[in-house]
């Protein structure tokens, strides 16, 4: 606690290494795939608003609920910067996760210009589960898409009329949609819609994610340092393809017996369209802090080379099957005679948290590649050298 | 198998439960959790079907990981130590249940937990003289004494009509019966086992014959000389049972009491001229020839002649004594099943061990 409270008194953009001081010494986490760890300003933003103006946003008159107004704005903005979106095109809302956005937008799209669904092999379940059900509940065409090597997309494919729902990077092992740009551009040519799902984008890529003209980027906050939260970026005219049937406290402005007035068609209010209920506020102002903390710090890190260690060193072990085929934060493997979970559960014995199975990609992992249970291990921006050292000598007797 | 061991191993540790509730909850807590995913897990095995959750994989990794990182060459035969010894603890555990059912089942119909050698059962139901097998220990013939286990395993369960049927003296009456009291047919017939030289026979006859049984029923006798692997369980019991027997056979009669049940009171209440109960002399101290000597004395002075003696004594070596011994032991081993000496048959029930009157 007193850490804490030492490291609370730092600047609000800190660095990467005393922001994570809170870590216990040894301790290696390596699952930044699902969650990244919290930097201290993070902490500290979250701290501050639960302990300094804890109140409601939106139609709130008092001072507390205006600083929160005023800060929720103000992460809204720092999402459309840091992904260079134009908020005269672009808005965002706030959901509980990627998977809960999707959901949201696949659930209540109007179903008259769509023709079939597409996705690809590699895709998470918040991808693979949405687009079956949609797919199955308006008896439409789903076709499954095997990615190239590269993680790009064969853009001979016919896209007419489809929706597409696509990874931006493999939560599996790193590997990004190359053309992603294309693909959005060929979708629209043929009267598609492409939803992205960006999960693993914005925590280390969100720089060549920038202004994908997508009509809906999810992603979840969770991965880019900040409390766990969805993140939904939106092209402005989607709203109107959308038929809305999960409504609730915060999306109107009027309401009688049998009808209602919504929000949204105002655009100063257009992000409640997603926005139903409470929202958590404090986590949305300490994204704001992690955007700036992520902005501040993603540059000047090592992570691209520790990865690289990391890879060169695994592909090197006998009977490792590494299943990247470049260096990339987020690498997996399997030990031929070890199994995964053992090994997970292993090196978290040893202070090292790193995740082992098949990362919610059942379909291809499982039943495509036959691969047995995988280990991940997925850097983030607190790993350090120290850390590859300490995983490297902890695997070197088992991985051989 | 290891699912199914941990369930076992958890079933006896959630008998302490309530203890450990009272110490530390969120252990008891813990340990019935896993004792739910266990049982998730055997069920699905039980129904043959797959055990769908990580169950195995979490009991056996909570030992594997300790040792994974820095001793890996230590996972493989840990692992197999753990696959062996979950088999050993189901084969144990299953092979535990047998032997609970079987010897509450044995105990139940049988009056012993061991019906091959119930003297090595302590829930014996009564005092008695056990009829004990001469069987080969396990490590001297380890498929033979699997054999017998399960083969007294079946005749318990062939035993249970028994044990509630009703039974009747009558069905299982030797050859030419003799009574302790004159017979009279108005009065139920009682039917017992005895060796002459167990010692429980001799307290239950003193019992009964301080009762009114003798007065209310019809009281006869199979002689048995129960065996052992030397030969007799008492030293002179055959000897002695083939003079009952002969004594049957001859019907010679003297003053009217059957003489046999004279012998009887002979041996069970009379002391010899050193103090000594007679059943303790013919087990302890006589030899053949002298014990031979002491029941031909006793039937000259019971009013035998010495040629009624002679022909008595001859009869007791005769093909026609042994055969009617063997039948008299086929009743008691395979009509009876008695496991234990005395056994009394009367008012419609099997009765094993001491008489303890009416």
């Amino acid at each position: 606690m007193g850490k804490i409270m030492r490291l609370g008194k730092k600047s609000a953009v800190g660095n990467n290494q005393t922001d994570f001081g809170y870590l216990a010494e040894g301790t290696v986490y390596l699952d930044s795939a699902c969650q990244s760890l919290r930097p201290q300003p993070v902490i500290d933003a979250l701290n501050e608003y639960y302990t300094t103006y804890n109140s409601c946003g939106e139609r709130v008159r008092y001072a507390w609920g205006k600083k929160v107004d005023a800060n929720v704005a103000t992460t809204r903005s720092k999402i459309l910067k840091l992904l260079k979106y134009s908020p005269k095109d672009y808005f965002v809302s706030f959901t509980l996760n990627t998977s809960y956005g999707i959901n949201l937008l696949v659930n209540q799209l109007k179903v008259d210009a769509i023709k079939k669904v597409v996705t690809t092999d590699i895709e998470h379940n918040s991808v693979f589960l949405p687009t079956m059900a949609f797919a199955k509940k308006y008896h439409l065409p789903r076709e499954v898409i095997t990615r190239n090597a590269d993680g790009s997309i064969d853009l001979n494919h016919d896209f007419s009329a489809a929706l597409v729902v696509v990874n931006v990077v493999s939560n599996i092992d790193g590997r990004r949609l190359q053309n992603v740009r294309d693909l959005v551009a060929k979708v629209h040519q043929q009267g598609g819609l492409v939803i992205l799902d960006a999960a693993q984008a914005v925590g280390h890529y969100y720089d060549w994610l920038a202004n994908v003209p997508a009509d809906a980027i999810c992603s979840s906050a969770h991965k880019m340092y900040a409390p766990s939260l969805g993140v939904m970026v939106v092209k402005k005219d989607l709203p109107a393809k959308l038929d809305l049937t999960f409504l609730g406290g915060g999306m109107v402005d009027d309401v009688n017996r049998d009808s209602y007035q919504l929000s949204y068609h105002n655009p100063a209010h257009i992000h409640t369209v997603f926005e139903s209920g409470l929202q958590a506020w404090g986590e949305i102002i300490a994204l704001g802090a992690a955007v700036d903390w992520l902005i501040a710090n993603h540059k000047d890190n090592q992570i691209d080379n520790l990865s690289q260690q990391l890879y060169d060193w695994l592909k090197a072990r006998p009977n490792t099957v590494v299943l990247n085929q470049e260096s990339t934060p987020v690498i997996s493997f399997y030990h031929k005679k070890t199994d995964s979970h053992l090994l997970a559960e292993g090196l978290s014995e040893v202070g090292i948290m790193a995740r082992s199975g098949y990362f919610c990609c059942h379909y291809y992992l499982s039943h495509v590649q036959h691969y047995p249970a995988l280990v991940r291990l997925s850097l983030g921006l607190h790993n350090t050298q120290a850390d590859v050292d300490k995983v490297k000598a902890a695997l070197e007797g088992v991985l051989q | 198998m290891v699912c199914i061991a941990a369930f076992i191993i958890l079933a006896f540790m959630s008998l302490s439960l309530p203890i450990v509730r009272l110490f530390n909850k969120p252990v008891a807590d813990r340990i019935w959790q896993s004792l739910k995913k266990a049982w998730y897990c055997v069920a699905r095995r039980a129904t043959l079907r797959k055990c769908d959750s990580n169950f195995k994989d979490d009991v056996k990794h909570s030992l594997l990981k300790k040792v994974i990182i820095k001793h890996p060459k230590m996972v493989k035969p840990l692992s197999t130590a753990i696959e062996v010894t979950s088999v050993l603890i189901v084969i144990i555990t299953i092979w535990s249940l047998l032997v609970v059912v079987r010897s509450g089942l044995s105990l139940y119909v049988y009056g012993t937990c061991d019906i091959a050698a119930p003297s090595s059962c302590s829930l014996n139901t009564a005092e008695a003289c056990s009829i004990d097998e001469a069987r080969p220990t396990f490590w001297q013939s380890p498929i033979a004494s699997i054999g017998y286990w399960f083969s007294d395993f079946g005749e318990v369960i062939a035993g249970l009509p028994n044990r509630i049927k009703h039974w009747d003296a009558n069905d299982y009456l030797p050859n030419n019966p003799t009574f302790y009291a004159k017979y009279d047919k108005s009065k139920p017939m009682a039917l017992e086992i005895l060796d002459p030289g167990c010692i429980i026979c001799q307290r239950s006859y003193l019992s009964y014959k301080r009762s009114h049984f003798i007065n209310t029923h019809n009281l006869t006798y199979i002689a048995y000389p129960i065996k052992s692997e030397s030969g007799f369980k008492f030293k002179n019991s055959y000897l002695i049972v083939t003079y009952l027997q002969a004594i049957r056979d001859a019907k010679l009669q003297n003053n009217g009491r059957a003489t046999d049940w004279q012998i009887l009171d002979k041996i069970f209440i009379d002391k010899n001229a050193q103090n000594i109960p007679y059943q303790t002399a013919f087990n302890n101290s006589y030899s053949a020839t002298q014990a031979e000597t002491i029941l031909q004395n006793w039937l000259k002075d019971f009013g035998f002649s010495s040629d009624q003696v002679n022909i008595i004594t001859i009869a007791t070596k005769s093909q026609k004594v042994k055969d009617e011994l063997a039948a008299n032991r086929n009743i008691v081993d395979n009509k009876i099943r008695a496991k234990r000496i005395p056994t009394f048959i009367y008012d419609g029930h099997k009765q094993e061990g001491l008489f303890k009157g009416e």
